[in-house]
Formats: C-alpha cells, structure tokens, sequence
C-alpha cells in the first residue's frame, strides 16, 4: 500500500506554521513514517505540488495576491482532502487587518510615506511582482476546504491529532467549546469595576484574567488550544477564530464585555469610560479574524475614511 | 431607487416591556410619525446581540434603532446597563471600520412615552437622511 502523501502550500503568512509542523518533536519521527512528504516549500525544493496529486494538502496563510489565488486553485485541485492550516488561512490572520486600509493606501503608505523610504519618482512596483488583490481573503473566499485547523501556529497537539484522523479516516472536530471551558483560572464572580490595559497594572495569578479587568478574548475563542494564552498568564488574543456559527467574534466579545460588568450602576464603570480602555477595538477584538468577520474590509466611501488610529491616553 | 424618492430603512429593536407598549401609546394615541422602522420585538434591550445589529447594517439597513426601558425600570434588572455599554463598543467598533456611529442609535422609551417614541422616530429619521444611505447599498453613496 503506498503510503498517503502530503503537501503544505505556503501563502501570504510568516511560515510559523510549517515550524508547528517541526514542532511535532518526537511524534514528527512517527509522522513521517505515515506519510509520504512531497511538497513543503520550508524544508524542499520543489515549486509547486506534483502533478499526480497528494492525498492531503495543507494551506497555510491568506491569499493577498493573483499568484496566492493560483497556487491556491493548484493545490485544490491537485488535493483530496484541503485543509486550512493555520488562522492566516481560515480567518485571515493579522495580515487581515490591513483590509482596514484600501489597496492602494497601502501601496502609498509603504512605498512613497514611510519615512525610510526614498523614492523620489514615487514608483510603485506593478511589474514582474504578482498583481495584489484589493484585500486580503481568506481562502475558503475561493475554494472549498475540508477541515479548519486555526491557531497561531497551530497547536503541535491539534496537527498529531488531525494527521492521526485523516490516516485513519476519522472525521477531525474541534470541541464545540471557548477557551474559558479549558482555562485552568479560577473564576468566581463577573463582576468587572474597572477595565484595564494589559501591562499597566498587577496581575494576580490563578484568577481569570477577564474578571481582573484585562481584555481576554477567551468567551468569544474557539477552543482546542488548551488556554495556552492564560495558563502562562497572558490575555487570550483569539487566534482559533469565533466558535462555530459565529459570524464575528468581536461582537461575541463586546456581548461578552457588557454583561460581565458588576450589576450594581453606581460602582459599574460608565460606557465612555470602557470604550476608552480599548483604543483599537477591531485589531483587539478581531486580531485574527477581521478578514472573516462581519463586515470582512473597511467601508470605503468618498465622504467617510477611515481615521488614522489616534493614541488614547 | 432614485435619490429624490430614497426613504431610509431602519430596523428598530424595542423592548417588550417599555419601548414596544410605547410604539403601542404613540399608535393608540394616534401621534404621527414616520413609517420608515422595522420594529422588531424583543424580551429586553439586553437580547439584542451585538451580531443582529452588525448583521442589519451589513444587510444594507440605513439605521438601527434600540429602544428599551430607562435605567432603573429593567423588567431584568440589568439588561439595560449591559445594552448602553455594548451600543458604546459597537459604535466605536462601527467608526472604526468606516461606517457613521450615528447609524447606531440608543434611546430609553417608557411605555407611557409614547411621544418620545414619535419625536426619536422623526429625529432619527432626519438624522439618517442628512447622512445618506448606507455605504455599502449597491451603487455606494449618493449625496
């Protein structure tokens, strides 16, 4: 029997999740041995997925220009089984975020206004270099993908698991669970007086971070990741994406923020005073997610631009 | 539609306990106001989530309206506290992306208050049309 082989498309991302992939340690051995390697841009040199086809291919990062949305149609088509690997390829991932921003502001901003820039013809690239689409997409914008793998990377634990199901033809779910389920923090009582930004007060250990007033995305995450964010003490960042049928974790979140709010008014903050506690509310809240959220790009209009972000003190 | 006969469409979210008897008050009253709401009844204020008014303006709503009972008058208690801080958040949330704050609008109305209910309505209403329809209509803005 030949062994089912594997391939990793590598898009618009940082390539942490091809480490994840390295990160397997000791089980990578027993990986390998399963499967059968044949494309994985990080560790080979070949230039696209073999013709043949593979049994599985992984993409790993947003499709930003007409060559990512190439190789993007190669891979499905020369695949059995898709999978979005990592958030940049299920949600967009932080790239995402400059859908905040127009094509060609980008373009600006980066190749004539930043100011280690010299460009005095004002030239920006647009030969040899692949075209770039007006935003970023996710790629399940443009094909079908069989399973979702988020995180950011991937956790080595989930990958094991995943391989192991698809070798042994078992379905691969996520829990339908948020990372408050799995947190290992105490949590007694929502009764938030006071929101605080991150590193700007104490923390206190084996307390949920959320009801110290730290902004922990854990109510509106997907679980899988086993809290790994606040287990080590860092507010959750919501890099496994909203829960399933959740169009928009940002609102999950602020339904979330509203609610855990002490009930009693006079000792509750006022509106003004917690909006002003998060001075980039869709970078915060939709970090990894803003290119598969509701709305998906900034509106652009004429009349209404979106206004640089101003430091709040 | 043509920009002379463009009438805003706004999906209003009342309250069943206050805002929705006050709809009734302005009604039975007989006070005029324009028809341009969708009103949809809801248990409490505090039941709308974040998601339905996101999904209202994605769906090319013009405005969205919230209406629930004054502080103090929650049939929950606290469901209207939780309301004005998530309408907080969601409008920065909306001015963030580009879209006009404005569009989002929060009001407490009585169940006596039937001629709030009226005047929020007409307000609203002329707020909208000064701000056009919503960006994301087919054919984009027209001023």
């Amino acid at each position: 029997m030949t062994k089912p082989s594997l391939a990793v498309e590598t898009l618009s991302i940082c390539s942490g999740c091809e480490i994840a992939i390295l990160d397997l340690h000791l089980a990578l051995a027993d990986v390998l041995d399963a499967i059968d390697l044949k494309y994985i841009q990080v560790l080979m040199d070949h230039r696209e997925p073999p013709k043949e086809g593979v049994t599985v291919g992984f993409v790993s990062g947003g499709v930003r220009n007409e060559e990512h949305l190439e190789r993007l149609k190669m891979l499905r088509e020369r695949s059995q089984i898709l999978v979005a690997f990592g958030a940049c390829s299920a949600f967009g991932g932080v790239p995402g975020l400059a859908n905040l921003h127009t094509k060609d502001e980008i373009m600006e901003e980066v190749y004539i206004n930043t100011k280690s820039t010299v460009n005095p013809k004002k030239i920006i690239p647009h030969k040899i270099v692949p075209p770039m689409l007006e935003e970023l997409h996710p790629v399940d914008d443009f094909v079908k993908v069989d399973y979702v793998l988020p995180g950011c990377p991937p956790p080595p634990k989930l990958i094991a698991e995943l391989v192991t199901c698809l070798l042994e033809g078992r379905e691969f779910h996520l829990e339908p669970k948020t990372v408050c389920d799995q947190c290992p923090l105490i949590k007694e009582e929502k009764a938030v007086t006071e929101f605080k930004r991150w590193g700007t007060d104490k923390v206190f250990t084996e307390r949920c971070l959320l009801e110290q007033g730290y902004q922990c995305l854990g109510p509106s995450t997907q679980a899988g990741c086993e809290a790994r964010c606040p287990t080590a003490l860092s507010p959750c960042r919501g890099c496994f994406g909203p829960t399933e049928n959740v169009e928009d974790q940002a609102a999950k979140m602020i339904g979330a923020l509203g609610s855990i709010v002490i009930q009693d008014p006079s000792k509750a903050p006022a509106p003004e005073k917690i909006v002003k506690e998060v001075p980039d509310l869709v970078g915060t809240y939709l970090r990894f997610t803003f290119a598969h959220s509701t709305f998906k790009k900034a509106v652009h209009t004429p009349t209404v631009k979106t206004k640089p972000m101003e430091a709040k003190t | 539609m043509t920009k002379k006969n463009w009438e805003p469409k706004i999906v209003c979210f009342a309250c069943r306990w206050c805002s929705y008897a006050g709809a009734d008050m302005a009604g039975t009253s007989r006070i005029q106001y324009p028809a341009n709401a969708r009103v949809i009844r809801v248990n409490c204020s505090g039941r709308v989530d974040p998601q339905f008014i996101l999904r209202a303006l994605k769906l090319k709503a013009d405005g969205v309206l919230i209406a629930g009972c004054h502080f103090g008058d929650c049939h929950y208690i606290s469901g209207n506290y939780q309301t004005s801080r998530r309408v907080a958040l969601l409008k920065e949330y909306l001015r963030e992306i580009g879209l006009e704050p404005e569009r989002l609008r929060l009001e407490w109305i009585s169940a006596a208050e039937g001629h709030k209910f009226a005047e929020t309505m007409k307000s609203f209403v002329n707020e909208i049309k000064l701000l056009g329809p919503n960006p994301l209509a087919n054919g984009g803005p027209e001023k």
